[in-house]
């Protein structure tokens, strides 16, 4: 009975093995892992950019912008490697274009530290615009500083670092460090597109 | 004193049990009008309907967030399907539509793309179709364990059951590499394909067969093949050669996403390889990756010629 009973579960195990060994690799390939967000730093080319969603943004400019419906960025980009002393890449005013995807598509293009400042106290308003990323000629050394993007405070209600975006009868919950930031930089005469996470 | 029936006559466990067939029957209320949106949503999405795609599939997403059993996987395969809506859109697809309502604080897909350039508006559907593929790899190992059946009716369109969860998990996990890949995110690419089983995807014939069975959106497919050549290349150059030969077929025919510039590099990879050559099994001659055939016998597909190791100088 027992050698019966050993021997079934020696052919069971045998026959799962079996079962197994067929297709092992796919069916251990299917365990993706939760979407983790765009990554937060990255080159483009000689380019090296690294961008948050800085939580700690309130402490350092007096006041928590995105309860003011403001998404602060800090953005920091350089050069680095191969031909990073000799090269010309620069972001111009004109072309850079920045913008926010966020999680559901919507495209909120970037405002103008001026434009951001506005919305706010004049308490505030200042280091809002000094603290502002300034587009220009792109060095070895990282240039740094806040990018700002302005939410309508009819269709995006922000809690936390949770966003909901109503459009007609729904709310949709958004992740906001799920966002994608873009960029252009310009390459001679060529105009590049750089895209980067904002994940704290 | 206390004007609850419920309380005054039932203890809490008791309350709880007697709840469960409630619940029952008001979820059930909802799972009919799911399976519409999801027929529709599958039906907008082949008949290349895409705004309506995602808004029907999409309203499954958010009606059914909090609800059980069969539900879990509508939810997911409303996530499935919104994705798949967002990837369409981004090869060509794009919601343009005019509107005079556009400011500073948010332009959403579907309303108005008309300021925005045709690869920013492409772009906001890859990051939508993460999102949604976020989603449903979320939702996933739940959705495997969900009955398709509920009072002995499909909870899915036929073409979703017999797709089934895990295969279009699968599918998701496939476009969300793509995604990366064509946003230039090599690094976490390579981390996607590197992690432990994931060698089905390492050969040529074996990825083939998981992307025709998971029915990938055919440019997503093209930047697969990239995303497997590059990972490959360096470290087994005969493995990466189908891939890379592949993609340059496919990319051609992925309706622009998918740069000239890339595919050239592609070629000159193969073309001017320090290590290897690829000559064909019939008549031993070299033929451009770009061609599909032989250009000496036109008997044997590029694809399949094989690797000669180049003489060491």
């Amino acid at each position: 009975m027992k050698h019966g009973l050993g021997s079934l579960v020696l052919s069971w195990a045998a026959a799962f093995g079996g079962a197994c060994a067929s297709e092992p690799e796919l069916e251990r390939y299917c365990d993706p892992p939760d979407f983790d967000g765009f990554p937060s730093s990255g080159s483009e080319g000689i380019v090296y950019v690294e961008a948050r969603l800085d939580p700690g943004h309130a402490s350092d400019l007096g006041t928590d912008l995105l309860e003011q419906g403001i998404v602060p960025v800090t953005l920091s980009i350089q050069l680095r490697g191969k031909g990073a002393d000799e090269r010309v890449i620069r972001l111009e005013p004109d072309r850079w274009d920045m913008r926010l995807y966020l999680p559901d598509g919507t495209v909120v293009p970037g405002v103008s530290a001026e434009k951001a400042a506005r919305k706010l106290d004049e308490e505030h308003a200042p280091a809002v615009r000094k603290r502002a990323f300034l587009p220009s000629l792109i060095g070895t050394q990282p240039s740094q500083g806040y990018l700002y993007f302005a939410l309508d405070s009819k269709r995006f209600q922000v809690d936390g670092r949770a966003l909901h975006h109503r459009e007609k009868k729904t709310s949709r919950p958004l992740r906001l460090a799920d966002s994608l930031l873009a960029f252009n930089v310009t390459d001679g005469d060529t105009v590049v597109p750089c895209y980067v996470g904002i994940r704290p | 004193m206390n004007t609850s029936p419920m309380t005054l006559r039932f203890p809490p466990l008791a309350r709880i049990v007697l709840a469960l067939p409630l619940c029952a029957c008001a979820s059930e209320t909802h799972f009919k009008p799911n399976r519409r949106l999801l027929d529709d949503a599958l039906a907008a999405l082949e008949a290349n309907q895409l705004p309506t795609a995602v808004q029907k599939a999409e309203a499954v997403v958010l009606r059914t967030q909090a609800e059980p059993g069969p539900y879990v996987l509508q939810r997911f395969f409303g996530a499935y399907l919104a994705a798949q809506a967002h990837l369409s859109a981004a090869a060509g697809g794009a919601f343009l539509e005019d509107t005079a309502d556009q400011d500073e604080t948010g332009i959403r897909l579907g309303e108005a793309a008309a300021t925005l350039e045709v690869e920013d508006v492409a772009v906001a559907h890859l990051v939508a179709a993460m999102y949604h593929a976020g989603l449903g790899i979320e939702w996933l190992a739940r959705a495997e364990k969900a009955p398709a059946h509920a009072e002995k009716q499909a909870v899915l369109p036929p073409e979703l059951e017999k797709l089934g969860a895990k295969d279009a998990g699968i599918n998701l996990l496939l476009s969300q590499i793509a995604v990366f890949a064509r946003l230039r995110f090599q690094g976490r690419v390579d981390r996607l394909l590197r992690q432990s089983g994931r060698e089905a995807l390492h050969r040529f014939e074996t990825c083939k067969e998981i992307v025709d069975r998971v029915q990938v959106r055919p440019w997503v497919g093209a930047w697969l093949d990239y995303a497997l050549y590059d990972f490959l290349r360096g470290e087994n150059p005969v493995a990466a050669y189908k891939f890379a030969v592949d993609a340059v077929a496919r990319g051609g025919d992925s309706k622009g996403t998918f740069p000239r510039g890339l595919m050239n590099q592609i070629e000159d990879w193969v073309v001017k390889n320090p290590e290897y050559e690829w000559i064909c099994p019939r008549c031993a001659n070299t033929s451009p990756p770009s061609l599909p055939r032989c250009i000496h016998c036109e008997q044997v597909l590029v694809i399949e010629f094989t690797a000669r190791k180049k003489p060491t100088s």
